[in-house]
């Protein structure tokens, strides 16, 4: 796939502003872990646009994307989870969630003492963000808040 | 999310696969890969 191609695309149909960002030549923000991993607290953050189902759906007529989060539980149930995003094919995650949002993996890993514990919250956007100013100070800066308020101390980013 | 997305955008930690779009972690029920992934996924930190 040539990035170019679809950077076109999009700048064409949704925002001429539009370019992926590229750190290619960026230094990388490496941040090590404060403790070892099997006494950290971990959380999920997935793209796959999983919301409760008596929340609000994402909005996936938004032109740029939407900028939203949604918190999901460790104690929610998953079978009542909806999906809203529309640039995925959803048949793996309905036969599976841990396809995407491999939460009950997670606790295996807890239980074999690779990581020290699960968050009691984790998060969910919709990706496919054209608007990364706002993916930014919106979606990644409120999530991070949160993950400071709960003392986390590292997360499994999972795009779809 | 396509890979070349991922190595435009050069995350410090990032493990990429073959798996199918749609499904980052493996084939549905597929446990023991899911496990493996995610294993390799936090041998990052």
């Amino acid at each position: 796939m040539k990035l170019r191609n679809v950077e076109v695309f999009l700048q064409r149909k949704y925002s001429r502003e539009f370019v992926f960002v590229d750190n290619r030549n960026e230094v990388k923000p490496i941040t090590p872990l404060t403790k070892p991993l099997n006494e950290s607290k971990v959380a999920i953050i997935t793209s796959s646009g999983l919301f409760k189902k008596e929340e609000k759906a994402f909005d996936t007529e938004a032109l740029l994307g939407d900028t939203t989060y949604r918190v999901i539980e460790k104690s929610d149930d998953l079978t009542t989870l909806n999906i809203a995003h529309t640039h995925y094919d959803h048949k793996f995650i309905k036969e599976d969630i841990n396809t995407v949002y491999p939460i009950k993996h997670m606790e295996t890993l807890v239980e074999e003492k690779m990581i020290g514990s699960l968050a009691d919250t984790h998060y969910s956007f919709c990706g496919f963000v054209l608007d990364t100013k706002n993916l930014i100070e919106e979606t990644a800066d409120g999530i991070l808040n949160e993950l400071k308020a709960n003392q986390v101390d590292a997360v499994l980013l999972a795009p779809v | 999310m396509f890979k070349e997305v991922g190595e435009l955008n050069q995350p410090p930690r990032i493990v990429f696969t073959d798996n199918d779009f749609g499904a980052p972690f493996g084939q549905p029920h597929d446990e023991a890969s899911h496990i493996k992934l995610l294993k390799e996924c936090f041998a990052q930190f």
